[in-house]
């Protein structure tokens, strides 16, 4: 009967939403129980596919489809509750235009750069594609084929790619999405403490007495974590919430400090908060006289941009990171003119709200965890912004334990699992090695059983040079996977439109849906997405999570895995490598680099195996159909050696099949136990006995206080660009929208990206909410709605635009200038004119 | 089958178990307010605030903005779904994103 049917779900829906807040309901139905049993709905976990934060979900499928979602209620991330991201999930794989058959461009019934997209078999596209990369590869070598990839890559695809392009095709012409949004992090991890990754968890949320957000709009990008702060912020004596931005949101509501402060200040106000901390004599001295190391960095280092850029002539020490010990008392003079007058004024932030977040962070009882996102990482000096902030946690000793946490917040749901730890950068290997150190060369070439010298020793190039080689004809061949980079790399006119358009390359994009990316591409590969295969992810806290194939995916559709391992295929190891190296190893010559690398008795140590849960059902795995091996788990467990028994500590995960049975766990995992807080005695196993806190990332145990000055933005506002504008995310859509805007609902709620003005700059250029207007740059425009009253509310003289919107593409007016040491690109700030349409 | 009609008895639509925080000193008369609108049912709360509630709709974009007037009611800090069930009409009209060409 319908109506007992629609009750026990509606009660289902009500039990899981009373037991995510440990309240229990006068309705006692075993809500599960009864869904499997009745509706034939079978439920499983899986990791979310949108953000960082790395939520479990349940996952309720029903002849072959996903109908249903919970908040998994084991799970540590989300203790049973959603975001409105994850209320749709179910839906991301069942757009109209999900993609069935490769398309190539084609005229005269064969390819053409120019011609219209076409439906073609596998074989005819992997035939086309090989052509390609073979010419490339004889006439110009490695150094002209390149890969982007992707933090929403799972580990093993991520793995799986890496060791094809690094060791199969020997380019270190690599590198994921995750450089748009965390690089900054990254370079800022290993300068201070020698290896990447938090030291603390979210355990942090609950065991903080004060939150400071530093450029990251959380409620509505991390409402998950936003909840959990809330919670406490509610629940906890005393406790607080400062939030920073360049304009004022959502975060704003919880907010009992709330400052917005100008472009690029940022750096002013971090730098006056050391100074106070030393000026009043409030610094941990025992913790730095153990624990720390003062350095300074050189500075002038120019904007990431192409050398011939007047910008660049004019720095000193273009692209330099080069540090140098410092006393204390050097560190201190350095500091001095970052007074409170000088930040107020640099900032615009009144003093007593600056005077009050100085007080928070020197007040040695209270502990604070500090968070940020793109504000930090999207900046021109980003890896020295997210070191300035470490600076003034590690003076006062307020690190790696719980509650006192500096916090890097991630964007993708495996930025760190896979781009980080797996290393898909162009200067990266697994677990914290480098391609320029021999050492982990050898260490990687010997668990991949390679000869020495199979990976090249110079890195490649990094995301934002793609497409400058791309335009300037020296990358040929390229493949962009499991991300829509035409949208989201800055200064698409100038520089990404030229490249993937010059007649020279040849371009392949991989892909569930059509893209802006895919419209630009040569051939686009249908791709099988999140619970059509088996995979892992890792969040920012750590934490690997492992999921079964749910349903099977569209016919035609295939992983990404099941991609780079078939082409793979098409290669013999003697046409790809030269004659030295074939000499090492004359026994591969006549193989093929699937054979080398994925057939090499590790990746295919498993058989092929029935996938079962402990209720007894059966999942399918179509990677293992096709190549008769356990594909995900021999790629996992290659890839776990490097953690396990690499030259870098610290970087064990859990072994696979214990993440099947786990919600997840945070490495390092020893002996079948995650690590909570790193370099901690008592939680970090890594740590001696008796030295309490160890930071053995770097060789002397101790992690480094850079100093670094502010530097202004390449570019500010001035008479003709009179205004600030900063991009970012909205919550109803994640990233560029390829998956949202699929899901009618969410493209509903927030269908056109607009132009968030405050009104009186509005008024002052004649504007009426709801007018259309253009937004003008050096490099391009584009033209969208002013919005005046809408939740994001900039100040005077900045505008925000969100990037989901494919038609309105901001990306042709940001600059494409970088921190020059990470290469992340800053979409937070240019200069812009708003004029009518 | 077909789910064309909603008055179908075997359809389902989009049901919604969440949990939304009220600003606590404000409680009372925003969960007044949240028991007044259609599709919503309270079903318990706790002291910090909160309330368990189901919503709802006979689609999940109907659901969907269900969530949004709560989220944007005075008084409302969060509202987070945590189970959904959405069997509805899969033929439905797929917008937004790109028409093949």
């Amino acid at each position: 009967m319908a109506i007992s049917r629609r009750g026990f779900i509606k009660s289902s829906a009500a039990t899981a939403a009373a037991a995510s807040i440990g309240i229990s309901l006068p309705i006692v139905v075993h809500a599960m129980d009864f869904d499997a049993e009745k509706n034939k709905i079978r439920w499983d976990k899986a990791a979310c596919r949108f953000c960082g934060v790395g939520c479990s979900i349940l996952v309720g499928t029903k002849d072959d489809r996903v109908i249903a979602t919970q908040a998994d209620p084991k799970s540590e991330v989300n203790k049973g509750i959603n975001c409105i991201k994850g209320y749709f999930l179910s839906k991301i794989m069942y757009g109209k235009d999900r993609l069935t058959s490769p398309m190539l461009r084609m005229k005269g019934g064969r390819y053409h750069k120019e011609g219209e997209f076409t439906p073609v078999s596998w074989d005819v596209a992997f035939d086309i594609m090989a052509e390609k990369w073979k010419k490339t590869l004889k006439e110009k070598g490695p150094e002209a084929v390149g890969m982007f990839g992707s933090g929403q890559w799972t580990i093993m695809e991520g793995y799986a790619a890496s060791k094809l392009m690094k060791a199969g095709f020997r380019s270190n012409n690599i590198d994921p999405n995750a450089r748009h949004c965390m690089a900054s992090a990254v370079g800022a991890f290993m300068r201070a403490f020698g290896s990447d990754e938090p030291m603390g968890c979210y355990d942090d949320l609950e065991h903080a007495d004060a939150f400071v957000l530093w450029g990251s709009n959380m409620a509505e990008m991390h409402p998950i974590l936003w909840t959990r702060i809330t919670n406490t912020r509610l629940s906890k004596p005393g406790a607080e919430v400062h939030v920073l931005s360049t304009y004022e949101h959502r975060c704003f509501d919880l907010g009992d400090n709330n400052m917005v402060f100008t472009p690029q200040t940022d750096m002013v106000i971090l730098n006056y908060i050391a100074n106070y901390i030393i000026q009043h004599k409030a610094y941990d001295q025992k913790f730095i006289d153990k624990h720390v190391n003062f350095k300074e960095t050189a500075t002038d280092i120019g904007y990431g941009l192409r050398p011939e850029h007047p910008l660049e002539q004019k720095a000193r020490n273009p692209g330099k990171g080069d540090m140098s010990g410092i006393t204390f008392e050097a560190y201190a003079e350095m500091l001095k003119p970052y007074t409170l007058e000088h930040a107020a004024e640099l900032s615009g932030v009144p003093k007593e709200n600056l005077l009050r977040l100085a007080q928070l962070y020197a007040d040695p009882k209270k502990k604070i965890t500090s968070l940020w996102t793109m504000g930090f990482n999207q900046h021109t000096r980003g890896v020295w912004t997210n070191g300035l902030l470490y600076n003034i946690h590690l003076l006062m000793g307020k690190i790696s334990e719980p509650g006192n946490s500096p916090f890097s917040l991630t964007g993708q749901p495996s930025a760190c699992g896979t781009a980080r730890e797996v290393g898909t950068f162009s200067h990266r290997l697994p677990a914290d090695l480098v391609v320029k150190n021999k050492e982990h060369r050898d260490f990687a070439e010997s668990v991949w059983k390679l000869p020495e010298g199979t990976i090249p020793a110079k890195p490649g190039y990094h995301a934002v040079q793609h497409n400058r080689m791309l335009k300037d004809g020296v990358i040929n061949a390229y493949w962009s996977m499991c991300n829509n980079n035409v949208q989201a790399a800055a200064n698409m006119n100038e520089e990404t439109l030229p490249g993937w358009r010059n007649p020279d390359n040849f371009v392949v994009v991989s892909d569930p849906y059509p893209t802006v990316s895919g419209m630009a591409a040569d051939l686009i590969l249908p791709t099988a997405m999140w619970v059509e295969k088996e995979g892992a992810y890792g969040n920012a806290e750590r934490r690997t999570q492992v999921w079964r194939q749910q349903v099977t995916p569209p016919a035609g559709a295939k992983s990404d895995t099941w991609q780079l391992m078939e082409f793979s295929k098409r290669f013999k190891v003697k046409d790809v490598w030269p004659a030295d190296l074939l000499a090492k190893a004359p026994e591969l010559r006549n193989k093929t680099l699937y054979d080398v690398l994925f057939r090499n008795g590790n990746v295919d140590k498993f058989p092929a195996q029935k996938v079962t849960d402990d209720r007894g059902n059966i999942y399918g795995n179509e990677e293992m159909d096709h190549f008769g091996f356990y594909v995900q788990k021999g790629l996992f467990e290659e890839y776990r050696l490097f953690g396990t028994t690499g030259p870098k500590k610290g970087h064990n995960l859990a072994a696979y099949d214990q993440l099947h049975v786990e919600h997840g766990m945070r490495w390092p995992v020893v002996d079948g136990k995650e690590t909570k807080w790193r370099y901690r005695e008592g939680s970090d196993p890594f740590v001696p006995a008796g030295s309490g806190l160890y930071f053995y990332g770097n060789k002397d145990g101790r992690a480094n206080i850079i100093f670094a000055p502010y530097e202004q933005p390449p570019e500010m506002p001035d008479e003709t660009f009179d205004m600030w504008l900063c991009t970012g995310r909205v919550l109803e859509h994640w990233h560029s929208g390829t998956m949202t805007q699929r899901v009618p609902e969410l493209y509903k709620a927030m269908p056109d990206a607009q132009i968030f003005m405050h009104p009186e700059d509005a008024e002052k250029r004649g504007f009426k909410r709801g007018d259309m207007a253009k937004v003008q740059s050096r490099r391009g425009e584009i033209t969208a709605q002013i919005e005046t009253r809408g939740r994001n509310k900039p100040p005077k003289g900045l505008i925000f635009v969100p990037w989901f919107d494919a038609r309105r593409l901001i990306n042709k007016v940001t600059l494409d200038a970088t921190d020059p040491l990470s290469k992340q690109t800053d979409y937070k700030k240019c200069a812009v004119r708003v004029v009518k349409a | 089958m077909s789910h064309e009609q909603t008055e179908d008895e075997g359809y389902i639509g989009c049901i919604v178990g969440a949990v939304v925080q009220l600003k606590p000193d404000t409680a009372t008369e925003t969960g007044q307010q949240l028991a007044a609108c259609a599709g919503v049912e309270i079903h318990g709360e706790d002291e910090q605030s909160r309330l368990v509630i189901t919503m709802e709709a006979a689609t999940s974009k109907a659901a969907l903005k269900l969530t949004e007037q709560i989220q944007n009611m005075d008084g409302v800090l969060s509202v987070t779904p945590v189970y959904q069930h959405c069997e509805e009409n899969q033929q439905q009209d797929q917008q937004g994103g790109w028409k093949w060409r």
